[in-house]
């Protein structure tokens, strides 16, 4: 049976809750088709809150960046094609190519947008029908996989640790648990070397180098009179301290000291969608399809609710123009779907059935709450496709999906890092806290998009950040044009002078690191995780 | 405006009275969720309507203010651009509001309706005519969450006008206030349905209100003090600062508040033609007061959680409006990320003054 068959009782429909589809915590709120949303209640997560992101979400349902109808590109324009004929021309051009350079030569993307059930048709769809093992996504960047735990189990906690992540900013209802554990007196301790929301919060907040943040992490936990209930939350923010085995050996520290440790994701769906197959199975890596892409040895790519040119710019653009042929199922009209030569729409988290995992491992349902606008959803479009391509792709039920339920345990190895060096006193820090700016998901909504585009309007092409009191001293005023130096090359940025920047760190942020990679090195790449790392970089700044 | 008349009616009746409503004209009524939690809805059978809530935890606005509204729209025909206002104003019953919600209704009206500056020709077309077709059918409290604090806000638990009908229950029947010529014709057009109310059921409702009182909880909000500080002007610049550094910005408050009405307006379309929409807005984002060009007058949290309240306390809007900006409906308590709602606030700005290391600079001041 079809999923869309039985919602045309909207009156009972509504009254069901969905899930928001902007950051891992997992809110649960009521979705109205008049285009607004009330937090839910009685829901474990957002107990009656939601963020600017949560409220934004309603923003959706009359999105002018909606796409409506398939779309397929005939000389260099998109047009409007029917549903049948979309779906068979995508079958044909893989199937054809698919024949010609052997499965191999086709790259398929997941996604933390789509549901647990339309990622495992997405897998099934590249193993059988496409017969590939390139099967990954931009959303894994700098997922970890982690214990199960639980966020109301914060607010009865003594001591919470905020090892380098900004939850304020990136996990608004996480921080709002922070928040009530401090209203019943635990104690914060926050290790960042910059100054975020929750450090002027906290008890203790240590400032140390980025170089030096895992070490002193280390100490501080060796040291750590440890009470029942501590907490340690992290993210993928970590990754940027050094490489995921270091990372990986704090975090084992932690544990045996008694602490718990949480893992915050940063995308809705994305344990859920690993958990799916989304990851890298003897196959490439995303990074590494878009650059054999870029080279020309791959020749499709199927993407799946995602819109890769929002991180990869120049990358994403380079890959396409090698690309024979580029698919891509989503709900936005976004920059991958303007490139596409086939697009399809998709739905939003509101409007389909299927289950989500957010951060904390909680499986929720997702159930349409507004009345259907398309004639299918990404679940018949991929079926529709595994046919044309002459495989049997059985129906994501609930007991197929938890039957083929996949771990993913990676061996993680150690890695070279840069170290500081004496000639250069500053350290150049990407910043991930501005996480959603510039995604295909903001620039849908109107609030947040404002919200998130301030800085941009600002400085167009990024700026770097540097801490009041550095700025004094080497009188630096706010807003000039500065030079900045690294061992690898320099480039020209406006700077912003605040007390976010700890003293001797430069921060400019991590979605426009394309802007700055050419002039400060390329990125690297962590090849247990296959996953670019943006590394701490000695660096040098004077006044233009 | 005084109570123009005491009926009461029957349980039975009044399902009977809230059907023939719902098949004439759109009866919105708290309806139970999925989860639990009660919501007002458009309601087409009278079972769905739940009577076992306190509030919910929207306030009925959306039906006086959509979040998300269609004002005009605009096409290109030859030189000229055809633009039509859009103007959708069902008749509409609210059955089941709070006393707090009514409150806040009379409130918005009084901006939107351009009493607020005495001009009346000023007044929002689309609010306005909403308005004007809508009735309300208050319920007065009787159990007040622990969330609540309405008693110290002048928003509740029982109203004296505001409303059309204001229902109280009194265990076998309903005794209806009626507050408006609006709710008159109501009660004579469907009279068989009503009865006289007798004394003793009037004076019942009176010694149900004295009784309320006893069952509020824990958030006191006595807003008289802060009304004083904040029109001096005389708070000092920590207490702003440090509920700033707990304050998330998210703008749930402002949403979920039943006397805010920020909104910003946005075009939809291309060229050719389109549409303008007006969505709701929070005063808390830092994008709604940055001005063209980059400025923004309140850059910081501090400053724009001051302004908000600011606006909800100080004299000169309280001269304006009628009242001052809070009803006590406590929904702040519950959706506030950093927990520094409207008590916690109001409870901080005062104990500001006790502080010694206040003292000081207050006193500068």
């Amino acid at each position: 049976m079809r999923a869309q068959d039985d919602i045309t009782n909207v009156e009972k429909l509504k009254k069901q809750p969905t899930i928001c589809s902007f950051c891992g915590c997992g809110c649960g709120l009521y979705f109205f088709p008049e285009g607004f949303l009330v937090p839910a209640q009685n829901h474990p997560i957002s107990r009656g809150k939601l963020c600017l992101r949560g409220w934004s979400y309603a923003d959706l349902r009359f999105t002018p960046k909606r796409l409506k109808a398939p779309l397929v590109r005939r000389n260099g324009k998109l047009e409007e094609t029917s549903w049948d004929e979309t779906i068979h021309i995508a079958g044909e051009a893989l199937k054809s190519l698919r024949d010609k350079y052997g499965g191999e030569a086709i790259g398929v993307l997941g996604s933390a947008r789509a549901s647990v059930e339309e990622n495992f048709t997405l897998h099934q769809l590249a193993r059988k029908a496409l017969r590939t093992k390139n099967i990954d996504s931009f959303y894994r960047l700098g997922f970890l996989p982690s214990e199960k735990f639980s966020f109301p189990d914060l607010e009865g906690a003594e001591q919470i640790i905020l090892l380098a992540c900004d939850v304020a900013e990136r996990h608004a209802q996480a921080a709002s648990f922070v928040i009530g554990a401090l209203s019943r007196g635990a104690f914060l301790y926050v290790i960042d070397p910059r100054l975020p929301q929750m450090g002027k919060l906290a008890s203790i907040h240590i400032q140390p180098s980025p170089f030096e943040l895992l070490k002193e992490a280390e100490d501080f936990i060796e040291n750590l009179d440890v009470r029942e209930s501590t907490y340690l939350l992290y993210s993928s923010e970590i990754t940027l301290y050094g490489w995921a085995y270091e990372a990986q050996r704090v975090i084992e520290k932690a544990v045996t000291k008694g602490i718990k440790p949480l893992f915050l994701c940063d995308y809705a769906n994305q344990k859920g969608m690993v958990e799916a197959g989304i990851h890298p199975q003897g196959g490439l890596s995303f990074y590494e399809m878009l650059d054999e892409a870029r080279k020309g040895n791959i020749k499709a790519l199927v993407i799946l609710c995602d819109n890769p040119p929002e991180r990869f710019p120049e990358l994403f653009r380079e890959a396409r123009e090698k690309l024979e042929f580029l698919l891509v199922i989503d709900p936005l009209r976004s920059e991958a779907v303007e490139m596409a030569d086939v697009a399809i729409p998709g739905t939003f988290f509101f409007e389909k059935e299927g289950s989500v995992i957010n951060a904390e491992g909680r499986r929720q349902g997702l159930h349409p709450t507004v009345p259907p606008t398309l004639e299918r959803n990404e679940i018949d479009t991929l079926l529709a496709l595994g046919a044309e391509l002459g495989a049997h792709i059985p129906y994501p039920s609930g007991e197929l999906v938890e039957m083929e339920r996949k771990e993913w345990k990676p061996e993680i190895a150690p890695t070279p890092q840069n170290v500081p060096n004496p000639d250069y006193p500053f350290t150049l820090l990407l910043d991930p806290s501005y996480i959603w700016s510039g995604t295909a998901m903001a620039q849908a909504t109107f609030i947040f998009k404002r919200e998130s585009n301030i800085i941009l309007s600002d400085f167009p092409d990024g700026f770097v950040n540097i801490n009041s009191e550095d700025a004094k001293e080497l009188k630096i005023r706010d807003r000039a044009i500065v030079k900045i130096e690294t061992p690898l090359g320099s480039l020209s940025l406006p700077a912003y002078t605040t007390l976010r920047a700890g003293r001797g760190v430069l921060l400019f942020p991590l979605y426009l690191w394309e802007k700055v990679s050419k002039a400060l090195g390329g990125v690297e790449i962590d090849r247990s995780l296959g996953m670019p790392i943006f590394k701490p970089l000695p660096a040098r700044i004077e006044e233009e | 405006m005084a109570i123009l008349a005491y009926r009461k009616i029957r349980k039975e009746n009044l399902m009977e009275l809230l059907q023939k409503i719902a098949s004439e004209e759109e009866l919105i009524a708290p309806v139970e969720m999925f989860g639990g939690e009660a919501l007002f809805q458009p309601v087409k059978d009278v079972r769905d309507i739940t009577f076992n809530y306190v509030n919910t935890l929207f306030p009925p606005k959306q039906f006086l203010l959509p979040r998300f509204e269609k004002i005009l729209t605009y096409k290109k025909e030859g030189e000229e651009f055809k633009v039509e206002e859009i103007i959708e104003a069902p008749r509409r019953t609210i059955f089941g509001i709070r006393p707090c919600d009514v409150e806040g209704i009379r409130y918005t009206e009084h901006f939107y309706s351009g009493k607020m500056f005495n001009r009346e020709d000023l007044a929002d077309p689309h609010f306005m005519a909403r308005r004007n077709n809508l009735t309300i059918i208050s319920v007065a409290c009787l159990n007040p969450a622990p969330t609540c604090f309405c008693v110290c806000c002048d928003g509740g638990p029982f109203l004296e006008k505001g409303f059309d009908l204001q229902l109280t229950d009194l265990e076998e029947v309903w005794l209806c206030e009626v507050g408006s010529q609006k709710g008159m014709a109501l009660v004579e057009r469907f009279s068989p349905l009503f009865e006289e109310a007798e004394e003793k059921e009037i004076q019942r409702r009176k010694k149900l209100e004295e009784e309320v009182l006893e069952r509020f909880g824990p958030y006191p909000a006595f807003s008289g003090a802060t009304l004083r500080n904040i029109t001096r002007g005389d708070i000092p610049r920590q207490v702003w600062e440090s509920l700033g550094e707990r304050c998330i910005v998210c703008g749930g408050w402002q949403f979920l508040c039943p006397l805010c009405f920020c909104y910003t307006v946005v075009d939809i379309g291309n060229e050719e033609e389109g549409y303008r929409a007006r969505v709701w807005d929070s005063c808390h984002y830092e994008g709604y007061s940055r001005l063209a060009g980059g400025p923004n007058p309140r850059k910081g949290r501090d400053r724009r959680r001051e302004r908000c309240i600011f606006h909800k306390f100080s004299w000169q809007y309280v001269e304006r409006m009628g009242r001052h900006g809070c009803v006590g409906c406590g929904r702040c308590v519950i959706t506030c990320m950093g927990y520094v709602h409207m008590p916690q606030t109001v409870w901080e700005i005062r104990s500001a003054f006790r502080e010694e290391k206040y003292k000081k600079e207050a006193k500068v001041r």
